[in-house]
């Protein structure tokens, strides 16, 4: 893409600039994607620096505090009762209980564990009743819980010492020291924010980070059907998992690890295919509709969008189930071909390809009527005296639509365009629920479990709920987030709404 | 033989006497339309021009010619092909819901019509739909609502609060997102269990916990959509003295009507059609707690029970779609708007 | 807009309510051991656990029972996520039974237990319950016998082959001689609305063509360790596992897997030439009364409702004339068929030079297990013991009874099977014909000598242990493929073809074989 002035920039019309920089955008992911990469130590460092500032202050405090300040380390919120906050105190304090209580009872017990994940086997007795041992998959599970607390710990601890050492500093230039009133009203002013994510970023940390970290360790122990607690205990393999399902190498593993890696990589393939095939035919055929239905002439437009909407609107496990009836092969579309003369059609169990095609185009029935309502969201915005603008000018339609229409529309799609890639790489229902990722099409290839047109996400599925291979869905799930990631930040990094969020206000 | 003949053939009649009405009445639609478009008429046509301002424009020619016409009819065409393949699933659920006797997936149009299947969901014992609904209501009601309010106040606090910490949180929410959820389902499940949340009754609240819990990474939209409204509005308020909280509630909110019913709509279907978190996290087999999703799902899980119970099935289909359709048609107006608010910033 | 919210915080503390409310009684509710059966069985199994219940309140110590539709297939899945919630006491199929033990949820059977399980019921079906052995060298029994009908036999439509060659004039019904040929000849010969018909078998579903296999003398065998983990495995299912390609069909390579018997055993090829046969004419083109289906996309069991159901297009069309199925399907059969409702044996088998070998089904079992991880039993000896005799009590005759009339069940207790109303039961009557059938090589077969002259266990069934995780799939696929190929214009040739058709075997075999390891 030609790099222009920015003189040239400026003698465009508002319209071509959109587009210009619809064009740039597309352009420059390659540029980004570099840069992304070059600048990934820097941002380590950065990270790193900002720790450091913590500590720093912290260094400040044990340094230039008085002795109210550093017994606040030992006994949290010393240095608040000494001036006189007392509920803040009590909180701290309180806290600092409950975790010495939490250690002690809970996750010392786990933590300590966490080296070997466990050494007592489960015993049965002669009468089959079992004597249950150690179980590696709780003192994972919480061990990451138990490491959660200590750095959230930590934090307050730091914060606790940081209010001592500001309320020494403020008393020896007589400031009088924030009373509970006062914090209560921060948290519903400037402190709002604090009020609002406290709660939902505890359950994000309870539901959402715990299992992840969970997760990313089970990639490096042997966690699947053949070590299941508590029956049996698992236990740490390092990279073994990773090695073999990406060069087909397997160390003291039983499974078949050559199976594992193509089907990986076959899947991956297929994956990425799918994502693009799905968004390109999604954005075109939604656009032709938005535009089709909004035309001035058009009647009874809230109806043509009933009529698509329907389909947002029913739970997909009904929608899809009954599509994948319809074409089964003694199924009606069949039927309907049969009395119009036409040979019935294996639809979705004959060949791979048509069944890809086939997914693809319902993927359509499912996913057109999103874009619709975007696109004529779009439609609406734009701006009413460019067209009439165009018009004195002798525009003819066709020229309106390439030259004002289009670029605006991708202008505002281009970056969700990425999004919905994103999520098309992760589209479970659509595969699952038509067609249980396969087409009945035998690959002897692939590792068992795997179909022919099953994607990453629908194979990780199977591979956790049916075959209870976690090691390897481990792996798989930490190598599409690695996928998703590249594609994510990459675009992100180039989205005008991240970088300069101030502009439209 | 004939007998056979002639069933054949009298459902082939009936497919497509049905498909013809819809076809006949939608033709007639159209060309009633045309023919008032196609008569000149200037006053009217200069006072739309004025009532419709906005998309599309480039289109109105306020010459009618036959050419447009033509394109019109075209069009028209085109949206009744487009309408019948898209409502066609509906209508066959419906349909099948409304079938005697068992599924058999080649035949369209039922032999009997009886609402003998409606009435079986809510009268069996062993399939107690009634409690289902319920459950994924409540489920549903409490998840909505609550998402909602996240959702809305975790896009504020980024859009119009400054904070040490604000950009790191949203790229690490962002790439907390990008993982795939369901890894974790089995780590969730132990979670609400060292929580008491499991097993009968009580897994209502530990699923309305699941489904909460990460709604705050769905903030992206809303902060779009916030970020768009004019940041002057809050200093005028503050220099009055309202606190960020008042600003929030008696400002903002009032003025974000299309992106809180988005996401009330969305965040009532997520729960509502959910079937892979809820299954795992209830115990699917091992339990009689369960959901809509659940509970249908179960009806037809082996191929046995699917040539039983799939009309059955179809009927808790429908009527499990009826509160979502209705929903969606009330509020399209709104979705349309919220959709667009949030998308025009990425 | 402050309405709105006024009624938003309505609402939302409404549910709120509710939603304590309901997890309030149900913790009133009290500590609870889960049963899981099959949901169509839960009044039958709600009535035993209440009488249970009642009759030993005071060993059960607050606990009560609920009972939830697993489904005999879901126990695994159900319990793989954490046995120490699951059921106290389950049905599974059998082939789960190794996965279960292996979980830690099923308790081995002891003493007084153990003496009624074995005297009380059908002994292949308590054979069935034995995994591994013991440091003593005793077998352990790990489940009780619960049914024993999981096997398939044939359905068929007397009014389509009345009167024809196959039929036997002295008992109105199918002669038990006959093959897959002989049924599309008999379609033709009777005509009318049944020159349509159509005659089914999931070509595509690997337990039943694993019949055809076992018919031949195909077999694999695993053996487990009394904790469900697997020890040894061997599998025969080709023509060699050592293939040689610039050699022809008649001379296989001199390496053999199986029992290393002599030279000329082909069981792969004969298993090809009998599923071939199965669909096609003898010029290899497929009849058209055969209707293909497999395991889920042409599901078996929709295609026999369709198009036996006189309301369906597809039954105006072409109606199924019989079907190979098991016991489930009876009731709709009965239902659509009327009066002219039949089962027999399954068909024979015949290769390209009329060799005949009777079809084997592959005989599944239920069983009932313990869960010695759940929370109840965990708690003591004594109340593992409880639930021992819980397991024993909906073992009994009454609940067999009950059982079968609901949908037709069949048990495997030895007093239920001597009950009449069981006995007359057509479909039962069917599968006991076939599991009691004699199965030897045919006369002419020119390896008789090299494997005796029984196949397999000499019966017309072979018994399904809990095969290796793997092995439903290769041989899936090669049903699948082998119709696929032959169905399609241009492929005929090439799976015709020698070599084709060995690379596939060859894949089954070497599949199979590692899956087993």
């Amino acid at each position: 893409m030609r790099q222009i002035s920015s003189l040239e920039y400026l003698s465009m019309s508002r319209i071509t600039r959109a587009w210009y920089k619809f064009l740039s955008f597309f352009a420059g992911i390659p540029r980004a994607i570099g840069r992304f990469f070059r600048s990934l130590p820097a941002k380590f460092a950065s990270l790193g620096r900002k720790i450091g500032d913590m500590f720093v202050g912290v260094w400040d405090a044990i340094r230039y505090g008085n002795w109210k300040t550093r017994l606040s380390l030992l006994f949290w919120g010393t240095g608040c009762f000494a001036y006189r906050q007392i509920g803040r105190g009590i909180i701290y304090l309180l806290y600092e209980i409950l975790f010495v209580l939490f250690m002690t009872f809970f996750g010392a017990e786990y933590l300590g564990k966490l080296g070997t994940l466990g050494t007592v086997e489960t015993q049965e007795l002669p009468s089959g009743f079992k004597i249950v041992g150690d179980n590696s998959f709780a003192i994972l599970l919480y061990s990451m819980l138990t490491i959660v607390v200590i750095v959230f710990t930590a934090v307050v601890m730091l914060k606790s010492l940081r209010d001592a050492y500001s309320n020494q500093l403020g008393y020896s230039i007589a400031q009088r020291a924030a009373t509970m009133k006062d914090d209560v009203g921060q948290l519903l002013n400037h402190k709002f924010h604090l009020t609002i994510l406290a709660l939902p970023s505890l359950t994000l940390a309870l539901f959402t980070i715990v299992p992840l970290m969970f997760m990313i360790l089970v990639a490096f122990t042997n966690f699947n059907r053949n070590t299941l607690p508590p029956e049996h205990l698992f236990s740490w393999v390092g990279f073994d998992n990773f090695t073999a399902v990406l060069t087909g190498q397997a160390k003291g593993l039983s499974q078949n690890a050559a199976k594992w890696s193509y089907t990986f990589w076959t899947i991956l393939l297929w994956t990425l295919e799918w994502a693009v095939l799905a968004t390109v035919s999604n954005l075109i055929l939604g656009m032709i509709l938005a535009l089709v239905i909004n035309k001035k002439s058009i009647k009874l437009k809230k109806f043509w969008r009933t009529c698509l909407v329907t389909v947002v609107a029913v739970p997909q496990f009904i929608s899809l189930l009954l599509v994948s009836k319809m074409f089964l092969s003694n199924g009606v579309i069949n039927t309907i071909l049969g009395y119009l003369g036409m040979e019935p059609v294996r639809w979705m169990n004959g060949s791979t390809n048509l069944t890809k095609a086939m997914v693809v185009i319902v993927n359509l029935w499912v996913g057109v009527p999103h874009t619709v309502l975007t696109c004529t969201g779009i439609l609406m915005n734009i701006p009413d005296d460019l067209y009439e603008a165009a018009k004195i000018d002798g525009a003819n339609p066709v020229k309106m639509f390439t030259k004002i229409t289009f670029p605006y529309m991708m202008f505002v799609l281009g970056p969700s365009l990425i999004t919905t890639f994103v999520g098309n790489i992760n589209n479970f229902n659509i595969i699952f629920l038509l067609t249980g990722g396969s087409s009945g099409i035998p690959n002897a290839k692939l590792a068992s479990s795997a179909g022919d047109v099953d994607l990453l996400i629908t194979w990780l599925y199977k591979l956790t709920v049916n075959d209870s291979q976690y090691d390897i869905a481990s792996v798989i799930g930490i190598l599409i987030f690695i996928v998703v990631a590249f594609f994510s930040l990459v675009v992100y990094s180039r989205i005008g709404s991240v970088k300069n969020e101030e502009d439209f206000q | 033989m004939i007998n056979l003949l002639s069933l054949a053939k009298s459902s082939a009649i009936a497919i497509g006497i049905v498909l013809g009405l819809i076809i006949i009445v939608q033709i007639c639609v159209v060309v009633y339309l045309l023919r008032s478009r196609l008569k000149y008429n200037p006053a009217r046509v200069s006072a739309r021009g004025v009532l419709h301002v906005g998309p599309g424009r480039f289109f109105n020619s306020h010459r009618r010619s036959a050419k447009n016409a033509i394109v019109d009819t075209f069009i028209y065409l085109m949206l009744i092909v487009i309408s019948v393949v898209w409502v066609f699933p509906f209508f066959y659920l419906i349909l099948t819901s409304l079938r005697a006797g068992t599924f058999t997936a080649s035949t369209l149009w039922p032999k009997q019509f009886t609402f003998d299947n409606f009435v079986w969901l809510f009268t069996d014992k062993e399939y107690n739909f009634l409690n289902w609904y319920i459950n994924t209501l409540l489920i549903a009601i409490v998840v909505s609502v609550i998402n909602t309010l996240i959702t809305l106040l975790t896009a504020y606090a980024l859009s119009r609060m400054r904070f040490k910490g604000r950009k790191a949180l949203m790229k690490f929410m962002l790439i907390l997102g990008m993982f795939p959820g369901f890894l974790g389902m089995i780590c969730i499940y132990y979670i609400l269990k060292m929580l008491g949340m499991i097993g009968s009754q009580m897994s209502i609240v530990g699923l309305m916990l699941v489904y909460v819990s990460g709604t705050m990474m769905g903030y992206y939209v809303s902060k779009g959509f916030f970020d768009t409204i004019s940041k002057s509005l809050d200093e005028a308020a503050m220099i009055d003295g309202a606190s960020r909280a008042r600003i929030f509630f008696s400002i903002i909110l009032p003025l974000s009507k299309p992106i809180i019913i988005q996401t009330i709509l969305g965040a009532f279907v997520g729960p509502w059609g959910d079937y892979m978190m809820a299954s795992y996290i209830v115990g699917a087999g091992g339990t009689n707690f369960k959901t809509v999703a659940i509970g249908l799902y179960q009806m037809i899980d082996t191929q046995q029970k699917m040539t039983e119970n799939f009309c059955r099935f179809c009927a808790g289909g429908v009527v499990v779609s009826i509160l979502p359709i209705v929903m969606f048609f009330f509020m399209q107006r709104y979705y349309v708007a919220g959709v667009t608010g949030g998308s025009v910033k990425g | 807009m402050k309405k709105t919210l006024k009624i938003l915080c309505v609402v939302l503390a409404v549910a709120l309510m509710a939603g304590v409310i309901c997890a309030l009684a149900a913790c009133g509710s009290g500590k609870v051991i889960m049963v899981w059966g099959p949901s169509d069985h839960k009044d039958i199994y709600l009535d035993a656990l209440k009488e249970f219940e009642k009759t030993h309140k005071s060993q059960l110590g607050g606990y009560h029972f609920e009972y939830a539709g697993s489904g005999d297939a879901g126990a695994y899945s159900a319990m793989n996520r954490d046995p120490t919630t699951g059921a106290g006491v389950y049905t599974f199929a059998n082939d789960q039974m190794a996965n279960l033990k292996n979980l830690g949820a099923l308790a081995p059977l002891r003493g007084e237990n153990l003496q009624w399980s074995i005297d009380n019921n059908d002994p292949a079906a308590v054979n069935a319950t034995i995994l591994g052995e013991d440091a003593n060298g005793d077998p352990t029994y790990v489940a009780y016998p619960l049914q024993a009908d999981n096997g398939y036999y044939m359905y068929y439509n007397k009014a389509a082959f009345r009167g024809t060659q196959v039929w036997d004039k002295t008992t109105d019904s199918l002669k038990s001689d006959y093959t897959f040929r002989d049924l599309y000849a008999a379609l033709d010969e009777k005509g009318g609305d049944w020159a349509n018909g159509l005659v089914t078998w999931a070509l595509g579903d690997s337990w039943y063509i694993s019949g055809v296999f076992f018919a031949v003398g195909g077999d694999y065998s695993i053996t487990y360790n009394d904790k469900g983990q697997q020890t040894g495995s061997s599998c025969w299912f080709s023509y060699s596992d050592n293939l040689d390609n610039t050699k022809g069909w008649g001379a296989p390579s001199e390496t053999l897997g199986w029992d290393s018997k002599a030279a000329d055993y082909t069981v792969g090829r004969d298993a090809y030439e009998c599923l071939k046969n199965t669909f096609t004419n003898v010029d290899g083109s497929v009849n058209k009364h055969y209707l293909y289906s497999d395991g889920d996309k042409d599901p078996l069991n929709d295609y026999i409702d369709d198009y036996t159901d006189p309301n369906s297009a597809n039954h105006a069309k072409s109606p199924m004339a019989a079907a190979i199925c098991g016991t489930w399907k009876a009731k709709i059969l009965q239902t659509n068929w009327g009066d002219d409702y039949g089962a027999t044996i399954l068909p024979k088998l015949e290769t390209d030079d009329g060799e005949q070998f009777r079809m084997k089904n592959f005989r599944g079992y239920k069983h009932m297990g313990v869960n010695p991880m759940c929370e109840f039993a965990q708690i003591s000896e004594e109340n593992l013991q409880l639930l021992h005799e819980l397991a024993q009590y909906l073992c009994s005759e009454e609940m067999c009874l009950a059982r079968f009339r609901s949908t037709g069940a069949g048990p495997a207790l030895k007093a239920a099977l001597e009950n009449e109303e069981i006995k007359n039961d057509p479909a039962i009557t069917a599968l006991n014909n076939q599991y009691n059938l004699e199965c030897k090589y045919p006369k002419n077969y020119s390896i008789e000598a090299l494997r005796g002259e029984k196949i397999g266990n000499g019966y017309g069934y072979r018994d399904q242990d809990s095969v290796p995780a793997n092995y439903w799939t290769p041989i899936q696929n090669f049903g699948n493929t082998l119709f696929k190929e032959l169905n399609g214009d241009t492929a005929k040739e090439r799976f015709a073809t020698d070599n084709s058709i060995k690379q596939y075997l060859a894949e089954l075999q070497s599949e199979i074989y590692t899956a087993a390891q």
